[in-house]
């Protein structure tokens, strides 16, 4: 149960703090001046409704709430798709995670991309709420991308055929301050479904922090994410790794522009020669998904990556088999992708 | 009595559907043009509705909305191929029905019940579809004309309604494929109505459909989502109509009705740039 504060209810993030059973702070912070805690309403996602079918009530028929899927959701899909991949997306809070998957979907409202087209997808209304800041419709100055909040992971479903046969892609979407609390404690990795899961991982390299001071905490962030991953043993499906330097404009647009890329450049390599060894291959994207600057058309580099979240995980058994049946949805998410690996 | 077949009519609000059926039933019932569908003669239940949005049609007024009038429920009787009897039912049900079914996610039995055919004429409004914009767009335009980009009031939040249009229909055209609504693989034939709008662009019903609406283009292009589609322009109104708030009205209103044949002002466009004035067309290929 969430502990009440100020007659809200309230949660930690931080895994290790038991606030909610004894109202005490973990770091023996003041709740209101712990940085970790919450009102239920502002960390909480509304929780999210079974997708799968439309249902008959009382005076009228319930259709499907066309929002984010929670796992139970994600494996219905997994479990009636003939194709289908699991991306996972992670970076520090604000490196462009919410804007990268709102990209990817307005590529399609423009038309084919390429030799892939939109075929449908199950969570058209959180896909438009995620585009919204971006269009004129929203009367903003600036393109703007809502924070995705903590709390559990969802995904974004998006279906696309290359030729007749359709894929689906299921885009797992967790807040960047639940992937941070990995670097502290890598049990956590344990709770994150949508690595197990994945058929690939993209990190998200801010290129508006490349620029400036906060670029130091954000390479080791990277770095300390990826290795608690590795620790946690999140990485053990031989993964793709997509290193993916968002917001390109804010880059190109520089006068250090050349240092900028530079940069990235050496992250890349330090990225390759820490963690080659985890994973099947490393490619490298260079992305602006809602540029703010007119130097790079919107959505460049998003048809590669989108070309790159359709391949298929390389296969390996492990040794890590567990008996024991989970209960909770990430689990049965989880038991799903080792009955995938069996199969294949 | 002949035997029962139904067709959905979906769209929108303000989408053309109304017309549609007040122009159909003149044609069927006034037999001044060879069509594909032949009347079967009067049905023993209300014609009193389709008598009255067709005297509205052929008087060039604009016609009651059925958010007013409620949901109808009309049926005609047809000869097709073969001489083949048969009595086709069409639900005339407000936009705003559809418009609850993106919005609400949910929608009443009685709309469900009506959904359930196979063959769907879909109507899209062919000059009021509400793309999606962006705001880099805008801004880059607005520099290339050398002008600030201007932005009235405070930021806007989400609502359902602000949706585009291709995804608002491609969401809804999903939920007749799913759960208690879905009757398998349906044949859907795009109505893009206001069709004298656009036609000066010279360009195909398909064209534009791909052009204008491309997410929706792709869903119902795409084999497994289990849609046959053809796409029409149609022009059932002919012009503008008496009660349109534009002194251009009535002087249309006033060309529509001198027309000698009043069948003569319905135009419909198929996916080849054929012309015809049949609109029994896109639904003997629906029950065919």
């Amino acid at each position: 149960m969430p502990v009440e504060l100020g007659g809200q209810k309230g949660t930690c993030t931080n895994s290790d703090c038991r606030v909610s059973d004894t109202g005490q702070c973990f770091e023996g912070l003041d709740l209101m001046a712990c940085p970790h805690f919450g009102s239920s309403n502002e960390v909480e996602k509304p929780k999210k409704q079974d997708h799968s079918n439309s249902d008959e009530t009382e005076g009228g028929v319930r259709l499907p709430p066309g929002t984010a899927l929670s796992c139970d959701g994600a494996s219905k899909v997994l479990s009636r798709s003939t194709e289908a991949r699991v991306v996972a997306i992670i970076g520090s809070p604000d490196s462009g995670k919410t804007s990268l998957i709102a990209g990817v979907y307005e590529l399609f409202q423009r038309g084919a991309v390429g030799d892939i087209r939109f075929s449908r997808s199950e969570t058209h209304c959180s896909f438009e709420q995620i585009c919204h800041d971006a269009r004129s419709v929203s009367r903003r100055n600036q393109p703007h991308a809502v924070r995705t909040r903590v709390g559990e992971v969802t995904f974004f479903h998006l279906e696309i055929a290359c030729g007749n046969q359709p894929i689906s892609i299921l885009l797992a979407d967790r807040s960047g301050e639940e992937y941070r609390s990995a670097t502290d404690d890598i049990v956590v990795v344990e709770e994150f479904v949508e690595i197990a899961r994945a058929d690939s991982i993209s990190i998200l390299v801010d290129g508006e922090k490349l620029l400036n001071s906060a670029r130091h905490n954000m390479m080791s962030e990277l770095k300390m994410l990826l290795q608690a991953l590795k620790d946690g043993n999140g990485l053990i499906n031989s993964l793709s790794l997509g290193i993916v330097l968002t917001k390109l404009d804010a880059v190109l647009s520089s006068n250090q522009s050349d240092d900028g890329m530079r940069i990235f450049e050496n992250v890349v390599k330090e990225i390759t020669n820490r963690f080659g060894d985890s994973f099947a291959k490393i490619k490298v994207f260079e992305v602006a998904a809602s540029p703010k600057e007119p130097c790079a058309a919107k959505g460049t580099g998003l048809d590669e990556l989108l070309t790159f979240w359709m391949s298929r995980r390389r296969t390996v058994r492990t040794n890590c088999e567990n008996s024991i049946v989970p209960s909770r949805a990430f689990g049965r998410l989880r038991m799903q992708a080792q009955e995938d690996n069996d199969e294949s | 009595m002949n035997p029962e077949q139904s067709v959905v009519v979906l769209g929108l609000p303000e989408s053309g559907k109304t017309t549609f059926l007040a122009a159909l039933w003149h044609i069927v019932t006034g037999m001044e043009i060879q069509t594909k569908l032949n009347f079967g003669g009067l049905t023993a239940e209300n014609n009193a509705y389709l008598n009255n949005i067709a005297k509205q049609w052929r008087d060039a007024v604009v016609q009651e909305r059925t958010a007013i009038s409620g949901n109808q429920w009309v049926s005609m009787n047809f000869v097709g191929a073969n001489n083949k009897k048969f009595r086709l039912t069409f639900p005339d049900v407000p936009g705003e029905a559809y418009r609850r079914m993106w919005e609400d996610r949910d929608c009443e039995q009685e709309i469900a019940n009506g959904l359930q055919a196979v063959g769907v004429l879909l109507f899209i409004h062919s000059d009021t579809i509400v793309p999606p914009l962006w705001i880099v767009d805008e801004a880059q335009l607005s520099k290339a004309m050398g002008v600030e980009m201007e932005v009235e009031g405070g930021d806007v939040d989400w609502k359902p309604s602000l949706a585009p249009t291709q995804v608002q229909l491609v969401d809804i055209l999903q939920m007749l494929q799913c759960g208690a609504l879905n009757v398998g693989h349906r044949r859907v034939a795009v109505m893009l109505s206001a069709w004298d709008k656009v036609a000066e662009n010279e360009i195909c019903p398909k064209t534009f459909l791909e052009k204008k609406l491309p997410l929706l283009a792709q869903h119902l292009q795409q084999p497994s989502n289990g849609w046959t589609m053809k796409v029409y322009g149609v022009s059932a109104q002919g012009g503008d109509y008496i009660g349109v708030n534009d002194d251009n009205a009535q002087v249309s209103a006033d060309a529509l009705t001198s027309l000698e044949t009043a069948s003569e002002r319905i135009k419909l466009v198929d996916d080849g740039g054929s012309v015809s004035h049949d609109l029994t067309e896109p639904i003997a290929w629906l029950v065919t």
